[in-house]
């Protein structure tokens, strides 16, 4: 059972967390990337940006995991210093 | 407000759980229901500058609760708390903010109906620690769950706020979760806990 | 006959006591703390089980539950491992996979049989004779003889128990490595918590003697446990750790109870198994483990045989032959396959009297009649030469392989070199540390020193001791015994649970299977009860010789969980089913409602009382047409939307416009999703300029609010959502008379046509309660849908019934609102469904810019429409049998299938909603239709609604 740390709650079972999908550069796709937006997942050889959701708490956040190994490197809140630094996906 | 006598609340576990006089002074096992006790829950920008202006001292970190007045403050949030009424002692600071709350007409956060979408259970007894690993996966350990600690995690299967509250000096656990549920979890703790008494509190 | 060793043998019986138990209605006397195995042995009774295939008697080899010869069975409980489970007064044990008696097994013929049955022969065979023999021939007779213990379909309820603990460090396993590792970490402060499986601690130091000199083992292991006693150290015995997942989370078997460990730290102090020696019929009951041998005379007191040949291919066969003769069991020879002297214990045993066979193998294993016991073995020298040996006991010390499955489960690998003889466990992740006999060492000082190794390591993990100079963890390559060559006469077993011979092995690689993957799922080796403990390495090595590659090229599968058996109820969910009640269930009860699950929560389908289901529900559609109902809709979703963006955020989730929807209006909502298809729908109520409450579908909610917080934080919008669903009861009150029975209740609302008009939503207070009324359609009559605190709704329940109103139930509620045409998210809708296809393109608001799945409506619309929700309706009766799902064709094809149905009592028909190609979906078509008696028919379509097509009476 893995562990996910949530930027508010701390490290918790990942059974109290939902996820939520990839986090785009932009909320909203435009027409044309809107097919690639929907139909492909990303699947780097490296690190995904994706948001997630504590549901006891509804503490919406964004976690970093390294896909090829499985490790969740980081997570941190929209707009907190760790995301003004991060790299887009 | 009307002048009409509000009609009486009920709860779902009324009619299932015996009604305790007061607050059971021995060291049983116990689960008790304290769902009809006063309590209030705020949310939103306003909560924790309306309650300092009352003269609620607010947890200075989230994730711990403090006592006063007979009140216990638990904050959940940087703008998001419950107060829950003290069961071994007078309501009436309670009430009384209630009422402020309901006249003031400037930022003051939020109803969020925790009077409503939550059953409260207090479980209490010298077997407390034994039972918190049956019924959540958190850490429960004294160093990691001490006497003021809030948790929002899973308990009972379900999305629950846990607070270590120790009523009267014996350790006890409060539990806040879905309201619909009361039924599954008295099934839940009967089931898991057989050894506890369950009895409920209106006052 | 009595096998009981003297006083100073037996560490874990009680030879004051004395009990009996069963076995196969045979009385056995035990003491306590015999296991089953034990007290059978001492009893004089060495067969425990027929093998899996070929009915071979099987007995004692690793007296440690790591091999399937023991499983039993005690009542209700199947595969219980006789040499773990402690034997109890008046229990009642019966082997496994007989026919029979044991000792006279009628499955035993297929041992004869054995070469027609060669490796993989149920793939070809079962094919006849004549049609359908596998159905009516060989099924029902491998039905019956295959697998093993007899499962009770009527077991009496067992209590498993869930826990869930966390430690600093645990540690696995409590002989001398793992007590070195957790007395070390205890003493720098960590909260240990020590898992072993045996009843009590020390591992091998309870049972080997590690030196010539017996004292030293018993020395340590009294110094080892009253540091361990005095370190504060949480134990479990009788714990068996089952796997390693993610993060260190750990699951404990012990009994009837999972203890999951999330660990900071883990050190693995797992030991090392025993490798048995493969030669022919290396399986009879006489031959076991070195050991084995010593735990039962350790242990339990038990001679293991009166005369003995023991096989060194290991130290510790000179170990147990002193043990042996220490405790008065003849020993014939001790037979070393090495021709040097390079433990120098030789000289030990030669003192003593005994016969060492040096350079010497054993090639086969004789038994008595019926196989049932050891008689006598072969032994060939270098030059080939032949000796015979009488001997009732075999044992074999075959070298180690290291506890390396939960090492494995954690990432790490098994390497070896090319030559195959030395092993490492590589590739340990991060905070798990490997210790003792697990990692290659075998001297006693040198397993203690790397399990305090592990404990220091692992302090210095949690921060309580320095993280620079910390001493290397040490890891020995592990020394594995020279294989036997496959015996030409066969029975030479690699995998005694699934009775595999080496020939077997060979037979599969020479039916094509290479890898040693293939070669498992082939042969299924390493799959029955000992999971491969003792044969993947064997089979590597044979796999390799054949194939002629090195053992790194082939490789060694990998192990993953769980490490043992384990029950069902142990993993499965035994605690009550989660439901969940509105306020009014007690109600509802009450008033003989039929209840009925709707996910986790429970609504009533109708309130029959003593009458049949169809008359309440024609009864109680009557009561909403004509008079006036009340309908529980409590389960409803909820959402509390507060704040200055309140209104903003709405008008860009749903698709109406919500951003200048007037306070105190309610207006339809409807939610896509970004592909385009319909999420949910519900209505909004604006209470203020700043403050909405929208409602929401009950299966939908949980999905809608989840996608509702990404998106508040994606616009990062000032907007307070709050999922209200519980918090709040929800009442319909429904029917031409509804405004009357709310006029006759005291409040502040004013229910007066003009005051309250159709889509109006007010709150204040009615019967005392605080309540949120809104008008709105749904049924076709007057409604008024009100929400309130939740426990306020059995007063206004209450009172509404008071002033006339009477329950109605789902199932009227969906004809009603069928009758007008409305549908039913997940019912109607499915996940590809658009608004386009329901004729709800009224929905869509073409003024807002943006709206969520506004861009992928716009290219689905371009893309044209597949398919279109109509109504239709039956000409006649239902004879057909069209009912939820029935086809709808066009040119033969299904094209879509039948959402909704029904008999309209109101209107005399039968009534429905439908998926139909577009060009048919226009009323005055029709639509052909399979019902579930394959009949087809052709029903017309008709415009929506069927029911008061001007909406007149829900406006009144």
């Amino acid at each position: 059972m893995k562990i996910m740390t949530c930027p508010v709650n701390g490290p918790r079972n990942i059974s109290e967390f939902q996820w939520l999908g990839p986090v785009h550069d932009t909320a909203e796709a435009t027409d044309a990337d809107l097919l690639n937006r929907l139909f492909f997942a990303p699947n780097p050889m490296g690190v995904l940006r994706e948001w997630w959701r504590h549901t006891p708490s509804n503490t919406v956040f964004i976690a970093e995991r390294d896909l090829t190994t499985d490790e969740i490197l980081r997570s941190y809140l929209k707009g907190s210093d760790a995301d003004r630094t991060a790299s887009p996906a | 407000m009307t002048a009409l006598a509000a009609p009486a609340r009920s709860w779902p576990l009324d009619h299932r759980l015996p009604l305790l006089k007061g607050w059971p002074t021995d060291d049983r096992n116990r689960m008790l229901d304290l769902s009809p006790l006063p309590r209030l829950g705020l949310r939103g920008p306003g909560t924790s500058a309306w309650l300092a202006g009352q003269g609620c001292p607010l947890p200075e970190t989230i994730h711990r609760s403090a006592g006063t007045e007979g009140m216990t403050i638990l904050r959940l949030g940087a703008e998001e708390v419950v107060i829950l009424s003290d069961p071994l002692a007078d309501p009436d600071r309670l009430t009384r903010l209630q009422q402020d709350w309901q006249a003031t007409t400037g930022p003051k956060g939020f109803d969020a109906y925790r009077d409503e979408g939550w059953c409260w259970l207090c479980l209490s007894g010298p077997a407390i620690s034994d039972a918190l690993p049956l019924l959540t996966a958190i850490d429960t350990r004294p160093n990691a769950f001490g006497l003021g600690t809030v948790v929002q995690t899973r308990a009972l299967h379900m999305d629950a706020v846990l607070v270590r509250t120790d009523r009267g000096g014996v350790p006890s656990v409060d539990i806040l979760f879905d309201v619909a549920s009361s039924g599954f979890a008295a099934d839940f703790i009967a089931d898991v806990l057989p050894g506890f008494e369950m009895g409920r509190l209106v006052r | 006959m009595n096998n009981r060793l003297g006083n100073g043998w037996g560490s874990r019986i009680d030879r004051n006591a004395s009990m009996a138990f069963t076995f196969e209605g045979r009385p056995v006397t035990a003491h306590p703390g015999d296991t089953i195995a034990s007290a059978l042995a001492a009893n004089g009774e060495w067969v425990l089980s027929r093998s899996f295939k070929y009915h071979r008697p099987r007995g004692v080899l690793t007296m440690a539950g790591q091999d399937a010869n023991t499983l039993v069975q005690i009542g209700d409980e199947a595969n219980v491992r006789a040499d773990l489970r402690e034997a109890a007064q008046g229990m009642a044990v019966t082997p496994l996979n007989v026919s029979g008696s044991l000792r006279r097994d009628r499955g035993r013929i297929i041992d004869r049989l054995g070469r027609f049955l060669p490796v993989g022969f149920y793939y070809r065979t079962f094919f006849g004779p004549g049609k359908n023999s596998w159905l009516k021939l060989w099924e029902p007779i491998i039905r019956a003889s295959a697998g093993l213990g007899t499962v009770s379909l009527t077991p009496a309820r067992r209590h498993y128990a869930k826990e869930t603990r966390h430690c600093d460090l645990l540690v696995v396993g409590a002989g001398p490595a793992g007590l070195a590792a957790a007395i070390t970490a205890a003493k720098a402060g960590a909260d240990v918590i020590l898992v072993e499986k045996e009843p009590e601690l020390g591992g091998a130091l309870t049972y080997a003697r590690f030196d010539a000199n017996a004292a030293d083992a018993a020395c340590k292991l009294a110094e080892l446990r009253d540091k361990a006693a005095a370190a504060g150290i949480t134990v479990l015995t009788g714990a068996t750790c089952n796997g390693r997942f993610a993060d260190n989370w750990m699951p404990v078997l012990q009994g009837d109870r999972l203890i999951r460990i999330r660990a900071a730290e883990l050190v693995l102090a797992t030991g090392a198994h025993e490798q048995p020696l493969i030669f022919r019929n290396n399986d009879l009951p006489g031959v076991m483990l070195s050991s084995a041998a010593q735990r039962l005379m350790r242990h339990y007191g038990v001679r293991p045989g009166q005369r003995a040949v023991v096989y060194a291919g290991d130290r510790d066969g000179y170990l147990a032959a002193l043990d042996l003769d220490d405790a008065g069991v003849r020993i014939a020879a001790v037979v070393d396959p090495e021709t040097e002297d390079r433990d120098g214990l030789s000289d030990v045993l030669i003192q003593r009297g005994l016969t060492v066979m040096r350079g010497c193998r054993i090639t086969e294993a004789q038994g008595n009649r019926g196989g049932l016991h050891l008689k006598s073995v072969e032994i060939r020298d270098d030059n080939g030469t032949a000796t015979s040996l009488d001997c009732d006991l075999l044992v074999v010390a075959g070298g180690y392989t290291p506890g390396y499955q939960l090492a494995l489960h954690a990432g790490a690998r098994l390497t070896s070199d090319d030559s195959g003889t030395r092993f490492s466990i590589t590739g340990m992740p991060p905070h798990v540390h490997l210790a003792g006999a697990a990692a290659g060492l075998s001297d006693l000082g040198a397993v203690v020193a790397s399990g305090e190794i592990a404990g220091t390591r692992a302090a210095a993990g949690l921060g309580l001791l320095p993280a620079q100079d910390l001493p290397a963890p040490v890891q020995a390559r592990w020394r594995r015994a020279v294989p036997s060559q496959a015996h030409p006469k066969g029975r030479d077993f690699v995998d005694f649970d699934e009775d595999l011979q080496v020939k077997d092995i060979e037979n599969a690689i020479a039916d094509g299977y290479r890898e040693l993957e293939l070669i498992k799922r082939y042969s299924t080796v390493g799959m029955g009860p000992s999971q491969g403990r003792h044969a993947a390495l064997a089979t590597a090595r044979i796999v390799a010789r054949k194939t002629a590659r090195s053992l790194a090229e082939v490789g060694i599968t990998t192990s993953r969980p769980p490490f043992g058996p384990e029950k069902l109820g142990l993993l499965a969910d035994t605690t009550p089913e989660r439901y969940r009640h509105t306020a009014l269930h007690a109600v509802h009860q009450a008033a003989g409602a039929r209840m009925s699950p709707v996910g986790a929560w429970w609504r009533p389908l109708a309130y029959p009382g003593t009458a049949p289901m169809s008359d309440a529900i024609r009864r109680e559609i009557r009561l909403v047409r004509e008079a006036v109902g009340m309908l529980d809709v409590s389960t409803l979703g909820k959402l509390e939307l507060r704040g200055k963006d309140a209104a903003t955020f709405l008008d860009r989730i749903y698709t109406m416009a919500h951003a200048r929807q007037p306070v105190g209006r309610v207006r339809y909502c409807l939610a896509l999703n970004e592909m385009g298809s319909i999420l949910d729908d519900g209505v909004a109520y604006r209470l203020a300029e700043d403050h909405f409450y929208v409602t929401a579908t009950t299966g939908a909610v949980e999905r809608l609010y989840a996608e509702m917080m990404l998106q508040k934080t994606l616009w990062g919008m000032e907007v307070d959502i709050q999922n209200v669903t519980a918090a709040f009861a929800a009442i319909n009150l429904t029917g031409p008379h509804a405004r009357e029975v709310l006029q006759r209740l005291p409040g502040s609302i004013d229910f007066t046509r003009e005051g309250f008009a159709y889509l109006d939503g007010r709150s204040g207070e009615l019967a005392g309660c605080p309540v949120r009324a809104m008008r709105i359609g749904f049924t076709g009559e007057l409604s008024y849908e009100l929400h309130l605190p939740q426990s306020h709704a059995p007063a206004l329940w209450a009172a509404l019934a008071q002033a006339g109103a009477e329950p109605y139930g789902l199932e009227a509620s969906r004809m009603l609102r069928l009758e007008k045409g409305h549908i039913i998210i997940g019912q109607d809708t499915d996940a590809l469904s658009t608004p386009d296809e329901l004729d709800m393109g009224w929905a869509l608001s073409r003024k807002k810019p943006f709206h969520v799945g506004k861009a992928a409506t716009e290219q689905r619309r371009a893309m044209g429409r597949k398919r279109q929700l109509c109504g239709f309706v039956l000409p006649g009766g239902n004879d057909a049998g069209i009912g939820e799902s029935s086809l709808v064709l066009s040119n033969g094809q299904p094209i879509g299938h039948v959402t909704s149905f029904g008999h309209s009592p109101t209107l005399g028909k039968w009534i429905g909603l439908a998926y139909a190609a577009p060009e048919d979906a226009k009323p005055g078509s029709q639509i052909r239709l399979r019902g579930f008696s394959a009949t087809e028919i052709k029903a017309p379509v008709v415009a929506l609604p069927f029911y008061d097509a001007d909406n007149t009476r829900q406006e009144i």
